[in-house]
């Protein structure tokens, strides 16, 4: 326990020091989006400029113009619903996420997707290297070094993930066909939704355990400079499976924070009436909030992870360190 | 609760199973007395020609799934005809196997999945073992006695398609004519192999939805006999008469009928017999539970008679057995008020356990609604089933019509009644979203976890519009239901019918509208009408000429929609050649004038051109809304292409609107039925794009979990 809140603790303070790094990414993942957003704005407005039906988007939501808008829809057009508001938006994509309806969406999101976990993973290099030496001093051209010098061993990584999760998916899809065969002379739902929830509950677990597990490789990556992405993600599965309960509770402890704060979001968000600028506006930097707390999140699990591995692998136990990385330093130099 | 097996008496090797079933119900379970139909509801008048009455006797083996029975049916030839013939439903032989028409058709609306679910154990057969015209005065518990056998004389047809492997109509050929007016018994016994549900019918577990679940007569009409092949997307026609029906079932079930149950249930060893009668019915069902509970309730009113209700509830849905009951209420009270009065007094509604596939459906004194185990307040469910089904009490179990051939007579006349009720009883209802689906083929199922999206309200009709849309024109709904494509037949049925009757009650009025429902509910009460009765009684009482509608709506396949194409507005400032006392004059370009908005003298003339861009014609009128507020009424008769509204006025046009009040609710495209002059700015597509936007920035990072 102690581990995991020293962990949580150390995280917190990386964290909490990488502002800028957090606006970057909250800036880019912004970027990403918005041509869409933007092209689905004007098809909207093509849609509602000339009738009356708009006046009944300004005021809430009008289902009648909304089915004849997805009669005729096309691509990025049959992805808007009107429950994507509010809490509905990350309900959703969880949904999907769980259930790898994701990677069955719409083929162009689903490009634009891959585009950005590809990025991602390409600043990840630079951030996980920062976390690991904050002592030194901060420079774009350095950040962008330290992401080119891990980006082809983290994309190798990725692919190397690939069959893992497939096969979560697979092991998904295997697991409710069993639900559903085993419960087919069940006639209680509360059975049913017991016995799914478990197959997703599993789903989920496994999807995060490898997660997890490449995690700490990436970690192992930077802070040990190995080249070897195989040996890499073997590390981080044995580190995972040295470590489970530190390993599980640190994500669970978390896990549980973020799943608060979908609470908290879901009470506070706006519903659909906003019939002014400042309320739309409002309403939407109110979903920025929640995506930014979302990041802060995965920011503040990755810098505890890497904590949690420093702890449990301190310097001189055989693995080559990279050499700032000797000892225990504190995460935090002044 | 399961009985085991052993307990059941399984007949030794040779000897059937049917006879072996009968020598334990023959000592109790048959029932003496002849001409039972006359006197089956002694003292009560006949409300119903009951010309088609069935004494049944059943035993359900759970552990076999296998259901034995013996009937005797009644029948009395209302025609002026004689016949020769006896035409038979052995609707389960439609589950037999993949060959049969309703599989076919099945498989035709897109439930070519449903192999992957089947089991070869799920199917199922009903045989018809012996067939016998008693003589009169012959007692049908005396075993094979002097009645002919006519189970030779018999054969399966298929009228609707010929196809030689349906095996879900009987002839039997009789040895002599039954004369107008005669009446005949015949006694039918049969074996059935209980399907696992496939069209509400069946069991899951041990859980029993019975339906169509005997060997039934078909209607015997002038034209001859209407005994229509099992379809997938069409449902029943029969004649009313009396049941009378022992039902024996291991002990340990909740049982549930059509009906009211004659005294208490008898034992004998580990078996029950329940007893039901019901008089003046066209369907028996029943329901038998291992879990249900029984609760009850009255619907009590000063203008309408009582109504018992008896609810068989499944334990986890037990919190929402008022909403069920206040449901019930609502239907029997709105269709009471507005058509005429249900006349049992008793209703049961059966809340089918989950993954049954009983849920949704109607039989004459009960009907099953369906729920989950969370249903939030405001989605209409189990609210909306339930009044529909409860409907049907109206539209289907008392107006008797033919549902294999004209299915929108209940259908549609129920699903424009029930959106009436709903929006009478419960006011908006809300957009409800269910996430996480349920496992099993093709995961038809929505989801266990509702979330109600509280700002958003769905418009019930414009719900139906929806619907209606995606098969407007796929086929012309005087075609005979079960002729229509499987796949697209319940929008036709059920949406399209609603639509142009809530158009009807807009043209008409309500004061018109309510009359003609009134008038054709209480002259078809316990009959069978046609799609021209209801037509005459519309014309009728409302005393109009409405062949132009019904010929677009009903006889035709026409699709509905008007359009603002343009509008302008400008000032009335002459340009060009005057007349001069010489002849054309040339109006200098300064007098011509610039529009000044200030200056009040300044008239617009406005130009608003409407088209008619479906094929059918309606009249429609137009609003003119204008800058300073002022508005300007026209009207027109809707059947050329187009037309041009032409006003003068000093200000100019803000919108115009085709059909302002949505009278017809049959037009497909609501958005371009009005226009503004000037586009309005981005602020509905911008919020919400802005949260569209939020949505797929998330979705970026579920994406970016991968990496
Ligand atoms: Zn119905």
């Amino acid at each position: 326990m102690r581990t995991i809140l020293d962990a949580c603790g150390d995280g917190l303070t990386t964290t909490a020091r990488a502002g800028k790094l957090m606006a970057g990414l909250l800036l880019l993942n912004f970027i990403v989006a918005l041509p869409a957003a933007w092209a689905l704005g004007s098809s909207l407005h093509d849609s509602l400029k000339t009738s009356r039906a708009g006046e009944g988007l300004r005021q809430g939501f009008d289902m009648g113009w909304y089915g004849e808008y997805q009669a005729a829809a096309t691509g990025l057009e049959k992805t808007f619903r009107p429950t994507v508001m509010g809490a509905g938006a990350f309900l959703d994509n969880h949904e999907a996420w769980a259930s790898g309806e994701l990677w069955r969406g719409f083929a162009g999101l689903v490009a634009v997707g891959v585009l950005f976990a590809l990025t991602w993973t390409f600043l990840l290099g630079g951030v996980l290297d920062r976390f690991i030496h904050p002592e030194r001093p901060f420079s774009p051209a350095r950040y962008f070094a330290s992401c080119g010098r891990y980006a082809f061993r983290f994309y190798r990584l990725a692919a190397l993930s690939i069959p893992f999760y497939y096969l979560v998916y697979k092991f998904f899809d295997w697991a409710y066909g069993k639900v559903d065969s085993l419960t087919r002379d069940v006639t209680s739902e509360s059975t049913l939704i017991i016995y799914s929830l478990g197959a997703v509950a599993l789903t989920v677990f496994l999807l995060h355990l490898v997660q997890i597990s490449f995690s700490y490789a990436k970690i192992a990556i930077v802070r040990e400079e190995r080249s070897s992405v195989v040996k890499a993600a073997w590390r981080g599965f044995r580190f995972v499976v040295a470590h489970p309960w530190p390993v599980l509770g640190l994500a669970l402890g978390l896990g549980a924070v973020s799943l608060a704060l979908l609470g908290v979001y879901s009470w506070l968000a706006p519903g659909p009436a906003q019939a002014g600028w400042v309320t739309v506006t409002l309403a939407f930097l109110a979903g920025q909030v929640y995506l930014g707390a979302k990041v802060f999140m995965k920011i503040w699990l990755l810098a505890s992870q890497l904590s949690l591995y420093r702890q449990f692998t301190p310097a001189g136990n055989g693995e080559r360190l990279s050499p700032e990385a000797s000892g225990q330093e504190p995460l935090t130099a002044p | 609760m399961l009985l085991p097996a052993e307990s059941l008496t399984r007949p030794p090797r040779g000897i059937p199973f049917v006879l072996a079933g009968f020598l334990i119900a023959a000592c109790s379970l048959w029932f003496p007395g002849a001409g039972f139909a006359a006197s089956a509801v002694e003292g009560a008048p006949a409300l119903s020609p009951r010309n088609a009455s069935y004494r049944i006797q059943a035993t359900l083996n759970p552990a076999e799934k296998e259901l034995l029975g013996r009937e005797v049916i009644v029948w009395r030839n209302i025609q002026q005809e004689a016949t020769g013939e006896f035409w038979i439903h052995l609707y389960w032989n439609a589950w037999r196997n993949n060959h049969s028409t309703w599989m076919r058709e099945d498989r035709l609306r897109g439930r070519s999945d449903r192999k992957d679910d089947l089991k070869p154990a799920d199917w199922s057969y009903m045989e018809v073992d012996s067939i016998r015209l008693l003589t009169a005065g012959e007692e049908p518990d005396q075993g094979p006695g002097p009645g002919e056998e006519l189970l030779g004389a018999s054969r399966f047809v298929s009228p609707d398609d010929g196809n030689p492997e349906d095996r879900t109509v009987l002839v039997v050929s009789l040895p002599r004519e039954v004369q107008p007016g005669e009446t005949i018994r015949v006694e039918i016994t049969w074996h059935a192999r209980v399907p696992r549900t496939f069209a509400r019918t069946g069991y899951r577990g041990e859980y029993y939805f019975m339906a169509q679940w005997f060997p039934k007569v078909g209607v015997f009409e002038a034209e001859g006999w209407n005994c229509h092949q099992f379809h997938a997307a069409t449902e029943f026609f029969s004649d009313y008469g009396v049941y009378d029906v022992k039902l024996t079932l291991p002990a340990g079930f909740t049982v549930g009928a059509t009906g009211t149950e004659q005294g208490s249930p008898t034992r004998v060893g580990e078996m029950v017999t329940h007893h039901f009668r019901q008089a003046d019915v066209h369907d028996f069902a029943w329901v038998a539970s291992p879990t249900a509970q029984v609760l009850e309730a009255d619907f009590t009113s000063r203008e309408l008679p009582d109504v018992a209700m008896r609810l068989i509830l499944e334990p986890e849905h037990a919190a929402q057995a008022e909403r069920y009951f206040a449901a019930t209420r609502a239907a029997l009270h709105f269709y009471g008020t507005w058509y005429g009065p249900y006349p049992y007094d008793h209703i049961t509604i059966v809340d089918p356990a989950y993954g049954s596939g009983a849920g949704g459906m109607e039989y004459p004194t009960l009907f099953t609604g369906g729920t989950r185990l969370w249903n939030p307040v405001g989605g209409d469910s189990p609210e909306s089933v339930t009044v529909h089904e409860a409907g049907h009490q109206f539209w289907y179990a008392l107006v008797g019509n033919n549902e294999f051939e004209d299915a929108w007579l209940d259908e549609g006349l129920n699903t424009y009644s029930t959106l009436r009720t709903l929006d009478a009883a419960y006011g908006d209802r809300l957009l409800v979203r269910r996430y996480l689906q349920p496992p099993g083929s093709g995961r038809r199922q929505s989801g266990f976890f509702p979330m109600v999206f509280p700002g958003v309200k769905v418009d019930r009709w414009l719900d139906r519009v929806n619907r209606y849309r995606r098969s407007a024109t796929s086929d012309n709904p005087s075609t005979p239901t079960y002729l229509y494509h499987p796949g697209s037949a319940g929008d036709i049925t059920y949406s399209k019918t609603a639509l142009w009757l809530a158009t009807l009650e807009r043209t008409l009025g309500w004061e018109t509208m309510q009359p003609i429902m009134a008038t054709y509910f209480q002259r078809f009460r316990f009959g069978h009408p046609a799609p021209d009765d209801f037509m005459a009684v519309a014309r009728e009482v409302s005393g109009r000429d409405l062949d132009w509608f019904f010929d677009q709506v009903y006889r035709d396949d026409v699709s509905f929609d008007y359009a603002v194409d343009s509008v302008a507005s400008f000032p009335v400032t002459l340009e060009g050649y005057g007349e001069g006392e010489n002849g054309p004059v040339l109006i200098p370009e300064d007098d011509a004038g610039e529009e000044d908005p200030d200056d009040p003298s300044t008239v617009y003339r406005t130009e608003v051109v409407v088209r008619r861009l479906g094929g059918g014609v309606f009249p429609v009128d137009l609003l003119m809304v204008f800058e300073d507020d002022s508005t300007a009424h026209d009207s027109w008769d809707g059947a050329a292409r187009w037309k041009l509204f032409v006003e003068e006025r000093p200000a100019k046009l803000a919108y115009a609107v085709v059909d302002p009040e949505h009278k017809l609710m049959l037009d497909l495209n609501i958005t371009n039925n009005s226009l503004l002059r000037e586009p309005s700015d981005r602020l509905p597509a911008i919020k919400w794009s802005s949260k569209w936007m939020i949505w797929m920035q998330d979705l970026l990072w579920n994406f970016a979990f991968f990496s």
